[in-house]
């Protein structure tokens, strides 16, 4: 299908997917290319409203690239300027006061945070922690001042000049020196850059610490807020947020510093959290006895809960991030006939897949059916069967055939005679004893497993690619969406530029190269980044190297196995620090209830998979479905991360009865070459 | 205006330690010897000598001997090089001479980056007129393990950023301005910079032209990831000239608008940027930390320049 009108100039066609990480977007752009995850249900126990407007303190939970930040910069001062713009007000007043909120957004930066630790520890172990409320305070108040200066210089008419600032000078120790609100603003400033100043030389000079004053968090703004609200009337229902991102930055002491502070929350100022999944986060408090307590203390807002069960709801809210994108960069109008779903096509087609790998070739059947040793060492029955199940153009009906025939305990020649019959009805839509089971087969639970088994067999990647695959691939994860679609676009662009623009539309084989290349480097990159990423990535490259032999299983035991189980209490405790850590970057991802562990085995145990992103490397499924699963006791798993190349001995089991363990262990060494861990 | 000026090959250099503090770093590698033997050969004295002691690099007695050869007085300061920042600079603290001497010859060969980032920072708060001398010296080759371009690595376990301290800047927690990473040869370390870096634009800084062609090609191909999966600009600078590298920062940057910067370079940029962020408070300077260090990267030596700075 072609997307009409979607590109109207081909010159100025601009990748719309080329900002990516919202930590580097500005306002503008924040602004420009929101899409309400609360309006599709990804936070479901809020609406826009209640999470600006809620006094309780929220924290926002997801892993890396879910789309923390945008939430919380989307609902921050200079985005409010924006929207101002946008929605032809005239005065941000306007906006603020119906939005019944104001927000300041921090990034908690690594560099920042532990440098300011190690110097200000350095100068007082104990009272380091006031100085950095101080710290925090004094620039949170500097941005709300900044803020009225910014109204008042966009509104002439906002009225600044009749402010008490008495009580503020008062807190600052400072009344001769404050008198206006311009004064307190610089004063604010000069204890700033006093902190900035001390801590570029104390090391150096052995200077003492010594700030004009240590300010508690919010006594200092929580002055000016009342004293914002008692002037000016558009503020009187407004509530102020701070915004505090990347927590899990913090050290715990800083935490627990915060803690405290959500806990005994004013009804001025309210916090607003954004924190990883896992990670190094801490309930505890200042005071030892005393935990924060979700919905007491503070409101969960988990952007990852609902993956399990809402796929449909993170497709959705993608359809919109995409065609948003679009819309805003190149221009186009929201009435023009442009889809996502075009561009990538709605589903992939595996039928044709099949087709295309196979031809007319047979192997696939004989690999299948030579798992009997009967026809194994009986060349022309085996012939026979072929010739009698096959069916030239559909490989995922033959194979599953195939597969009929090898597991009917009945004569193997009766058997695919009367498979054959079956899927003749089946595809005719006629009544007949067997084809329920047949379509259940051929329609959901074989098909994917039988394609991924034929690419294989072929020697072929496993292709991914339509709207649906990405939707998968990209777990639940905004960015990681973004990304897919920019490698997409990126290499539509060079290698069949003219065609897309033409026709709106990508090739799958295109679409599937972006994909394998993105997830390959993202799997690079994010190895080398993280701490122990050397062991995450022999767990992943092992752990995957597993799913891809399970995958390739010639007699299809194992369809779509891609999770695996293990107990964390029973592992080495360096172990489970470096499993923590995949957790906390989503590498490997948590089901979010407990589940049963295995076929066969109806203990209840958490599941694991791979980031589905990574699926891609290793050609195997990314749905993920109940049946088998790979559990691994605190040896496989202390080996998995530990060794370049290991199988736990289910594995070894399945590869030696198959003799596919030299194929699998080449194409592990063809993975690693790229992955620079040359030998 | 450029602070720096003065760039002559080191074989062509006399008389630079008369009335000098030698300080020196030694590791494994041959160009960590190279300044030093060179001023043995040509019978020069310094007046005091600095050497900067790895953990996992002890000096033997032989090459305490060699050092001891260069001083007057045949003293030397063997002063350890702990890994956290805050001990290095206590270190730095105890040594008197940094406080009182005219004139140094500081060897930046086998120090490692941040190292030479806080000791200008000591002299700049220290002893701010003095000459300073830097010598450099190029190895021939660095040491791959495998095959040539994706194998260099020059630390073991983890990455943690910090700020150098003493470079932080002056916009603290509101910090999002431009981020200049300067690349070297490994990606991982350019990859945790941009991950873990407030920025509102990135610009990557490669070197033009290197040593050898072949090491711009190893930092494009070790860099490549970030520089296609980021909106960035590409710039350069040249790879043995500090004075150029301020110079381009002088005329990129704007001085009342914070930037970041990561010197993931070559010492002798890393040097420029240096100077530069002594010179402008707006500058911070970040850096991805580890535990442990590789201490043999390098072999032979391909040539030797030597910097004069003057305030």
């Amino acid at each position: 299908m072609q997307n009409k009108g979607m590109i109207s100039s081909t010159d100025s066609f601009k990748n719309p997917f080329e900002d990516i990480n919202a930590n580097v977007l500005d306002s503008k752009r924040i602004v420009e290319y929101w899409c309400s995850p609360f309006e599709v249900g990804l936070l479901s126990d809020y609406d826009e409203n209640k999470f600006r407007t809620c006094n309780v303190p929220i924290i926002l939970q997801g892993p890396r690239g879910s789309g923390k930040t945008t939430i919380l910069k989307y609902f921050s001062f200079p985005a409010q300027l924006e929207r101002t713009q946008v929605m032809g007000e005239k005065s941000v007043l306007s906006v603020i006061r119906s939005e019944g909120e104001v927000g300041f957004y921090f990034r908690c930066e690594d560099s920042f945070i532990s440098t300011f630790e190690a110097i200000f520890k350095r100068v007082n172990k104990e009272q380091w922690t006031d100085f950095f409320d101080s710290y925090i305070e004094l620039v949170f108040s500097e941005k709300i001042l900044d803020m009225l200066f910014e109204i008042k210089h966009r509104d002439s008419s906002f009225d600044v000049e009749d402010y008490d600032i008495s009580k503020m000078a008062e807190i600052l120790s400072a009344n001769e020196k404050i008198h206006d609100l311009d004064e307190l603003k610089k004063y604010i400033h000069k204890q700033v850059l006093y902190y900035e100043q001390y801590k570029n030389r104390v090391l150096f000079t052995d200077d003492s610490f010594s700030p004009s004053i240590l300010l508690k968090l919010f006594s200092l703004s929580e002055a000016i807020v009342l004293e914002i609200k008692r002037n000016n009337k558009e503020f009187e229902n407004v509530l102020f947020v701070l915004m505090i991102d990347e927590f899990e930055n913090l050290s715990l002491e800083l935490q627990k510093r915060f803690n405290t502070i959500i806990k005994f929350i004013s009804n001025i100022i309210s916090i607003r959290v954004g924190r990883r999944s896992e990670g190094l986060i801490t309930t505890e408090t200042v005071n030892s006895t005393e935990y924060l307590r979700e919905n007491h203390d503070y409101l969960l807002a988990a952007l990852e809960s609902k993956l399990d069960s809402e796929n449909r709801a993170y497709n959705n809210y993608f359809y919109k991030i995409a065609n948003k994108r679009f819309y805003s960069l190149n221009k186009m109008s929201e009435n023009s006939e442009f889809d996502i779903c075009d561009v990538l096509g709605d589903k992939e087609d595996l039928d044709k897949e099949c087709l295309d790998n196979c031809g007319r070739k047979k192997k696939h059947l004989e690999m299948v059916l030579k798992q009997s040793k009967d026809l194994a060492n009986n060349k022309k029955q085996l012939d026979e069967i072929i010739s009698i199940i096959k069916n030239d153009q559909n490989p995922i009906a033959e194979t599953l055939n195939a597969l009929w025939v090898l597991r009917s305990k009945k004569d193997s020649l009766w058997e695919a005679r009367h498979v054959a019959e079956i899927m003749k009805a089946f595809f005719n839509k006629e009544d007949y004893p067997g084809v329920e089971k047949y379509k259940l087969d051929y329609s959901s639970k074989y098909r994917y497993a039988i394609t991924t088994y034929i690419c294989s067999v072929y020697k072929r990647d496993k292709l991914y690619y339509s709207f649906n695959t990405i939707c998968y691939l990209a777990n639940g994860n905004a960015r990681t969406f973004i990304n897919y679609c920019r490698a997409i676009i990126s290499e539509a662009l060079f290698y069949e530029k003219d065609i897309f623009l033409k026709t709106g539309r990508i090739s799958n084989h295109t679409q599937s190269r972006a994909v394998h290349n993105y997830s390959r480097s993202e799997f690079d990159s994010i190895c080398s980044i993280v701490d122990y990423g050397d062991c995450i990535k022999n767990f992943i490259l092992n752990i995957g190297n597993c799913f891809s032999a399970y995958h390739k299983d010639r007699k299809v035991r194992y369809p779509e196995t891609n999770q695996f189980t293990y107990d964390e209490s029973q592992l080495e405790l360096h172990d489970r620090e470096i499993l923590k850590t995949a957790e906390s970057w989503a590498i490997i991802i948590k089901r979010s209830k407990t589940q049963r562990v295995s076929a066969g085995n109806n203990d209840r145990a958490d599941l694991y998979h791979m980031n589905r992103m990574f699926h891609p490397i290793f050609n195997i499924s990314y749905r993920i479905r109940g049946g088998v699963n790979l559990i691994l006791d605190k040896e496989d798993v202390n080996k998995l991360l530990h060794q370049e190349s290991y199988y736990p001995k289910a594995v070894t089991k399945l590869l030696d009865s198959q003799e596919i363990k030299h194929n699998v262990s080449n194409k592990q060494y063809e993975q690693l070459s790229l992955f620079d861990s040359e030998t | 205006m450029s602070t720096v000026y003065g760039m002559n090959d080191f074989q062509n250099c006399k008389n630079i330690l008369d009335d000098s503090v030698f300080v020196l770093a030694i590791d494994n590698e041959e160009r960590s010897f190279y300044a030093h033997k060179r001023f043995s050969v040509q019978k020069e004295k310094a007046k005091s000598i600095i050497v900067f002691e790895y953990d996992n690099c002890k000096l033997s007695a032989e090459q305490i001997e060699c050092i001891k050869d260069l001083s007057k007085t045949r003293h030397i300061e063997i002063v350890p090089l702990p890994l956290d920042q805050a001990s290095f600079i206590r270190e730095l603290k105890r040594i008197s001479s940094l406080r009182t001497a005219t004139k140094f010859v500081i060897d930046i060969s086998s120090m490692l980056t941040p190292y030479i980032f806080l000791i200008f920072k000591c002299l700049d708060l220290w002893n701010k007129d003095s000459i300073k001398y830097v010598i450099n010296t190029i190895p021939f080759d660095y040491l791959f393990t495998a095959s040539p371009f994706t194998s260099f690595k020059s630390y073991y376990g983890n990455l943690r950023m910090s700020e150098i301290f003493g470079y932080s800047g002056n916009e603290g927690i509101t910090q999002n301005n431009n981020l200049y990473i300067f690349i070297g040869f490994e990606g991982a370390l350019s990859l945790k910079v941009e991950e873990e870096t407030t920025y509102d634009k990135l610009y990557i800084v490669n070197t033009l032209p290197s040593y050898y062609q072949k090491y711009k090609d190893i930092s494009i191909i070790n860099n490549y990831k970030l520089m296609i999966s980021k909106d960035c600009e590409m710039m350069y600078v040249p790879a043995t000239n500090p004075f150029e590298v301020y110079n381009i920062l002088d005329k990129s940057l704007q001085n009342d608008k914070g930037v970041s910067i990561a010197p993931l370079c070559t010492k002798p940029i890393a040097l420029g940027i240096c100077m530069y962020a002594l010179d402008h408070p707006n500058v911070r300077i970040v850096y991805p930390f580890s535990d442990k260090y590789v201490i043999d990267r390098s072999k032979g030596v391909h040539r030797s320049y030597i910097y004069e700075l003057k305030q």
